[in-house]
């Protein structure tokens, strides 16, 4: 009887962690506050590893005025003109967005400290 | 023997019902070569960008459909929105970001609110498609409101259930929340009750069609499965839902469906 028992709860638990799998699979790719037994295979972190993309660190909802907005409302003009001139025009006409392949910054790379010696670059025509 | 038995019916339960349409995790298993899914990304939002969407409800399919019960295409349900992007390097450039409710890896019937972009929203995708509703410029403006607001993180519920039932509190998903942030710039407000109410009234939900036996085993031995905020016949809110109700009541909401140009 306890054999069975053992056996039962094996067998359910092997199962039960094979279903799982296929819908727990994977990791944020780079989301700070994650990090798995996964993160290796994640298709996040196959982009990431790519090459093709651009780490952000934040990301503010631009107005129809075009000023950065945050929690309790505008607080700034964008620093990005282009996206700035283009937020400025009314809904449903064309925006300016980057050709850059954007990707929340992976935890390694928000562990690194800033280089403040390194180059700016001016953005990209769009 | 009686251990036996519960062994198998907990065995059919695990292997026949799987919740397919829990598809709100962030990241997963690549299903497509990486240059695909960058493509695919980037052609989302630039069509979102080319038809000047401010904000727009965007949906990804996480399982094929042919796994999914009748009524569900698209397993994921979020806001992307116009953003200024501060990357990594100091840069400002303009494109969406992507605010989603992604259950936890590690506590299943938990949630949280994280911001992605398209290629991580996309990266674990089964299907290349995109389910897009852009709302009309009032409505985007009202959700623009509500999204820069502590509203949009008040109506977030971390006690997560695949099936949520968007007429009642408890159990929050990814589309029930969606709703809710969609009702709350709507109606400009913050009152949880009143947004359920006017759900109650003028939001028609999706039925769960998984047979009774499924669901009632999938809910005792899945934590992302529940159905104690649900009636004798469950249902749950999708983007089919979502879109339906926009296309009702928010005059001059667009849905468009996006597949990867040839």
């Amino acid at each position: 009887m306890k054999i069975q028992s053992t056996l039962c709860i094996a067998l359910t638990a092997l199962f039960a962690s094979t279903a799982m799998a296929a819908d727990h699979s994977g990791q944020a790719s780079g989301h700070a506050s994650h990090s798995g037994s996964h993160a290796s295979a994640s298709a996040g972190h196959s982009v990431a590893a790519s090459g093709q993309v651009t780490s952000a660190a934040s990301a503010i909802p631009l107005s129809v005025g075009g000023a950065a907005l945050s929690v309790g409302g505008a607080v700034s003009m964008g620093a990005a003109h282009d996206s700035v001139r283009a937020a400025a025009s009314p809904i449903g006409k064309p925006l300016a967005i980057t050709d850059e392949i954007i990707t929340v910054t992976p935890p390694n790379e928000a562990l690194k400290r800033k280089d403040t010696a390194s180059e700016k670059k001016s953005d990209k025509p769009i | 023997m009686r251990s036996l038995r519960f062994c198998a019916a907990a065995f059919l339960a695990l292997t026949f019902f799987k919740p397919a349409w829990a598809g709100s995790q962030a990241g997963g298993e690549p299903h497509f070569p990486v240059e695909q899914i960058v493509k695919f990304s980037k052609q989302v939002e630039k069509t979102l960008a080319q038809k000047g969407a401010r904000v727009a409800i965007i949906a990804r399919a996480g399982r094929p459909p042919s796994e999914l019960p009748e009524g569900m295409h698209f397993t994921h349900v979020s806001f992307a929105v116009y953003s200024e992007i501060s990357t990594a390097d100091g840069r400002k450039l303009p494109g969406y970001a992507i605010y989603n409710l992604y259950q936890s890896d590690t506590q299943p019937d938990t949630s949280s609110l994280v911001q992605d972009f398209p290629v991580d929203f996309f990266a674990g995708v089964a299907v290349l498609e995109a389910g897009i509703v852009i709302p009309s410029a009032e409505l985007q403006r009202r959700l623009l409101d509500t999204l820069s607001s502590p509203t949009y993180k008040s109506l977030h519920d971390p006690r997560y259930s695949a099936i949520a039932n968007p007429f009642t509190l408890g159990r929050q998903n990814c589309t029930e929340h969606t709703l809710d942030v969609i009702n709350a710039a709507i109606y400009q407000t913050a009152d949880i009750n009143k947004i359920k109410a006017s759900e109650k009234a003028y939001f028609t939900a999706q039925p769960v069609n998984v047979s009774p036996l499924k669901l009632m085993l999938g809910s005792m031995f899945s934590a992302e499965i529940t159905l104690f905020d649900q009636p004798a016949s469950p249902v749950t809110a999708t983007f089919e839902t979502i879109a339906g109700y926009l296309e009702k009541f928010d005059e001059g909401a667009q849905v468009v469906i996006i597949t990867p140009e040839s």
